[in-house]
């Protein structure tokens, strides 16, 4: 990315808060996000580090007991915070794509999964599809009776699903999603996500449901797509090794804050902060000398209170005085790679 | 139509589906069956018990106790199905608005149907239909005002957990707006739910236009119904008693086909069920 270009997805500073009765959650603790077009950002953290918040509210699909306290979203020009509900559902349509985590119940059972891989056409009616299908086929459908419409979306549907790869798309298309395999299923919310080839995709934990083979074939899926629009992904999950294969760039999460950016080979090679080393000593090696496996002691800080200084201090190895405090400044490290410790490794 | 397959399957459910097309057989046809007018008495047959001539009897005046079932019928499931039919779209409609928006909204229309709730349905019945006077129409504006809150708490809930699910924020996120996810992805789903609601109401329907025609505030003579039949009985079940028992099965018969559907209904909305009935 050069320093001219805009890049897609902007975030400065967000806080997100939730009002709950226990007191008010803060989930996301002030975080930059840079996306540029083309660009796949991975988000990792465990549980309760405020990835999927943070996503959503990007997405501008936050939910209605979450209060963004600060900070600007701006995705593809669009102020999303502030922007209103036309400009939203345009935005939803087709700018961007989502992919959510749990394939079963992201369809609904009341309807075939080819109308529903279609209704985004419907709703967006300027929107363009993969291949020019859609300019193709729209005279035609113009001038059709009922039934010609109909077998005009069926193969649509058919087509879009054959797009992600889905055997006997036709007769997917005319299946309701319980008669579906679990991977059949996000291939087909891929398939509907990305039907008018949005700028942006955000898949939360799009492989958590799967088995570990679909999960890949899943992956790989998305990879391919976006190698052929050039479309930009936000990777969200809570496994690092997923992450650092899909992903230029990855972003380590603690408590609603940014701890380390870093590309994925630098992540791996050369983390810095004492979470994200504690993430990847977490992950079973099967090559070079036997080591035990080792985790982090503690859990993440209770996120009703407000943490001074940096949340992991305590759980973290090489704790300072310092960390207590205050929260560290952003360090650069080497190039695109950034740490935000006091002492890190 | 897997419903129907499904209800087939079960012995319930064929008991069930058989007596409620049989009600509504005798419904709709009942009137070009009646062997005798139902109001014509005939002094040379009273109370004669079941004869060839009179299959189910004829009362203390002569009147042929078949024809006045035949014609009760009638009215009957005109009440039963415009009432139950108003109480599911007027309480469907204030519940899912209620379910989906929540809050201050939820909290109004809630409230305000707790207040029609806390009286029990017959006695709201009798109170509405006292106000407004007798007949067919007051009992169906009734009993569809005392069958809003139930359809409405149903509906609530219903619409709580699809509005919960993974699949409506997927339709926001296709960029639908929130009117269109009710009608498209909210109603389609809470609607099975919201047929057991009516089967059973159904049911409760046939019982209380019964107890108001056994009270003498539904439909008026010359119209026969099966609860002023049962009435009529009453003084002479010693003497005779089908008089009394025969439109009291009848009734019976009826409400226990829409409980029955009811039931069915319930098993096939249970995947769990729906398996093993498979």
């Amino acid at each position: 990315m050069t320093a001219t270009e805009q890049p897609l997805v902007r975030v400065r500073d967000l806080r997100v808060e939730f009002r709950t009765r226990r007191g008010t959650v803060h989930a996301v603790n002030g975080i930059d996000l840079d996306v540029s077009q083309g660009e796949a950002v991975g988000i990792v953290g465990e549980s309760g580090s405020g990835k999927s918040v943070a996503v959503m509210t990007v997405a501008g699909l936050g939910d209605a007991e979450a209060r963004v306290v600060e900070g600007s979203v701006e995705v593809a020009g669009i102020d999303v915070l502030k922007a209103n509900k036309r400009t939203l559902r345009r935005f939803h349509g087709r700018t961007l794509g989502i992919v959510f985590q749990n394939p079963l119940t992201s369809l609904d059972p009341v309807y075939t999964v080819g109308d529903q891989v279609t209704e985004v056409l419907r709703l967006h009616p300027a929107g363009k599809t993969p291949n020019g299908l859609r300019a193709l086929f729209a005279e035609i459908a113009r001038s059709m009776n009922a039934d010609g419409k109909r077998a005009y979306w069926r193969e649509l549907g058919a087509q879009l699903l054959r797009h992600v790869g889905l055997p006997d798309p036709l007769r997917a298309a005319e299946s309701y999603s319980y008669q579906l395999s679990g991977g059949m299923r996000q291939r087909s919310m891929i398939a509907s996500a990305l039907a008018l080839e949005p700028r942006l995709i955000i898949a939360d934990e799009p492989t958590t449901a799967l088995d570990v083979t679909i999960q890949a074939q899943v992956l790989a899926l998305i990879d391919g797509l976006r190698a052929m629009s050039g479309t930009s992904l936000i990777l969200v999950s809570h496994d690092l090794s997923v992450v650092s294969q899909h992903c230029d760039v990855v972003i380590v999460m603690y408590a609603g804050r940014v701890v380390e950016r870093a590309s994925s080979e630098n992540l791996f090679r050369e983390a810095r902060h004492p979470y994200t080393r504690g993430l990847l000593e977490a992950i079973p090696q099967f090559e070079g000398p036997r080591r035990p496996l080792v985790g982090i002691p503690g859990a993440p800080p209770d996120n009703t209170r407000e943490v001074e200084g940096c949340p992991f201090a305590p759980r973290c190895t090489r704790v300072v005085d310092r960390c207590r405090v205050e929260f560290p400044e952003e360090t650069q490290v080497s190039d695109g790679h950034t740490v935000w410790c006091h002492n890190p490794w | 139509m897997d419903v129907l397959r499904f209800l087939l399957r079960s012995g319930r459910g064929r008991v069930g589906l058989f007596l409620v097309c049989a009600f509504v057989f005798v419904a709709a046809f009942g009137r070009f069956l009646m062997p005798y007018d139902p109001q014509a008495p005939d002094t040379n047959a009273l109370m004669t018990g079941f004869t060839w001539q009179h299959l189910l009897g004829t009362d203390t005046l002569g009147r042929d106790q078949l024809s006045r079932i035949l014609q009760g019928a009638l009215p009957l499931l005109e009440i039963v199905v415009i009432s139950s039919a108003v109480g599911m779209a007027v309480g469907g409609a204030l519940g899912v608005v209620a379910g989906y928006t929540k809050g201050v909204v939820d909290g109004l229309i809630m409230r305000a149907l707790d207040l029609l709730l806390a009286f029990p349905v017959i006695l709201m019945a009798i109170a509405i239909v006292g106000f407004f006077g007798v007949g067919e129409r007051n009992v169906i504006i009734a009993l569809a005002v005392a069958f809003v809150p139930g359809f409405a708490r149903v509906a609530r809930a219903a619409t709580f957990t699809v509005a919960k699910q993974p699949y409506v924020l997927a339709a926001r996120t296709i960029g639908d707006a929130e009117p269109a996810i009710v009608v498209k992805q909210v109603l389609p789903n809470i609607l099975p739910v919201m047929l057991v609601q009516l089967s059973l109401v159904m049911a409760y329907a046939v019982l209380i236009e019964a107890a108001l025609s056994f009270l003498g505030l539904s439909v008026q003579p010359p119209v026969e119904t099966w609860g002023r039949m049962l009435a009529d009985g009453r003084d002479f079940l010693n003497v005779q008693p089908d008089l009394a028992w025969v439109p009291g099965l009848a009734i019976t018969l009826v409400i226990l086909g829409f409980n029955l559907v009811g039931d069915g209904l319930r098993d096939y909305l249970d995947p769990t069920l729906r398996e093993q009935v498979r």
